[in-house]
């Protein structure tokens, strides 16, 4: 929220030389203000929040699978690399951890930051 | 709660109709009944909505319409127009997983893709297609898909094979989401549905508590049918994604 603009901009330096507030001007500048809130997504419609807080179980869904997945395949290479060219434990070590790797990897991306 | 309804009992697996060939069990199950049922569905809509191939499209006509059009434009946009020969697969896929998940939003029907098997097989024919397709459109320099560019040549190895390992866990994560979303969905909405009853049990503060969760399933059947949806088009989407890298490897 730091990108905002300056409070300025609501009117309240002119309001407060005026000296006295009229009720109506107060009514207008909360409005503008909720207006302002609402448009910056600061407030929230309660009705909308539930909604957001059960739609973003399938963000998480969303996350967990894209780095379970790599680190799912990370351990299925490397019992696979084990089986074929043997030096347990050290395949699994390794790719593990490469799998590991490749699920920050994963979630980085499907979060839309670019590497 | 042991004697209170059991919110797994809904996935359980009944074989109908024993079929042992050899070694497999090649049984005729509820799960099997219910892809039938899907299928015949939706082949049965498909067909009969655009039997009549009015110019002006009826009312059924153009839900199908919409459904070709939204596909389309999906796989357009991602694939490019040479990703429009995919387009069969893309479309089966959507349609299946749509009415799988639509389905199973009524009550005592199967969610068919609550099951991982059928998820995952549904992922690998995605990826073995892109994999057979790009391999025979590109030959070897399919494997440019897994070297990106302008990576040091020190690093290369260990970033290619992470990139191997991504691709890799492509299918695993396809078929996890769609999964994982409608079990934890049918999940959430039999716990709710089974706190309207034991509830019930706790006196006058539990039948407030019964109301409330009594609007919760309400609202979660709602948000159900928007996850069906929801989940069908990410799997198309991602489909298709993974398909442009068939047509286009190389970054």
């Amino acid at each position: 929220m730091a990108c905002g603009k300056k409070p300025g901009t609501l009117g309240y330096k002119s309001i407060f030389r005026k000296g006295r507030l009229q009720s109506r001007q107060l009514d207008e500048q909360r409005s503008a203000l909720e207006e302002e809130l609402k448009r910056k997504g600061v407030l929230g419609h309660s009705e909308e929040e539930k909604q957001d807080m059960l739609l973003s179980t399938g963000q998480a869904i969303k996350l967990s699978s894209e780095f379970l997945a790599a680190v799912i395949m990370g351990i299925v290479l490397g019992l696979g690399f084990e089986q074929v060219v043997g030096g347990s434990p050290w395949g699994l070590i390794i790719f593990l951890f490469l799998g590991f790797t490749t699920g920050v990897l994963n979630v980085l991306r499907s979060v839309g930051l670019d590497c | 709660m042991t004697n209170g309804p059991d919110p797994i009992h809904q996935f359980e697996v009944l074989r109908l109709i024993d079929l042992p060939v050899g070694s497999w069990d090649l049984s005729f199950t509820n799960v099997s009944l219910f892809m039938v049922v899907t299928v015949i569905i939706s082949s049965m809509f498909l067909l009969l909505t655009s039997s009549s191939r009015g110019i002006v499209p009826t009312r059924m006509q153009s839900l199908s319409e919409i459904a070709y059009e939204f596909v389309a434009s999906t796989l357009r946009e991602s694939a490019g127009s040479q990703g429009i020969r995919f387009f069969p697969l893309v479309f089966s896929l959507f349609v299946f997983v749509l009415v799988a998940n639509f389905i199973g939003l009524f009550p005592y029907f199967y969610t068919v893709t609550s099951q991982i098997m059928i998820t995952f097989s549904l992922a690998m024919l995605v990826i073995l297609t892109v994999i057979l397709s790009g391999f025979y459109k590109h030959g070897f320099r399919f494997f440019r898909l897994f070297v990106p560019s302008g990576v040091p040549i020190l690093i290369l190895p260990l970033v290619t094979i992470i990139e191997v390992i991504s691709f890799l866990s492509r299918p695993i994560s396809l078929s996890l989401r769609l999964f994982a979303n409608m079990l934890a969905g049918h999940i959430t909405l039999k716990v709710f549905a089974g706190f309207i009853i034991s509830m019930v049990a706790l006196g006058p503060i539990g039948v407030g508590g019964s109301i409330l969760s009594l609007f919760m399933t309400v609202a979660i059947t709602a948000l159900e049918f928007l996850v069906a949806f929801l989940q069908a088009y990410v799997f198309t989407v991602l489909t298709c994604m993974y398909l442009n890298d068939a047509v286009h490897p190389g970054h």
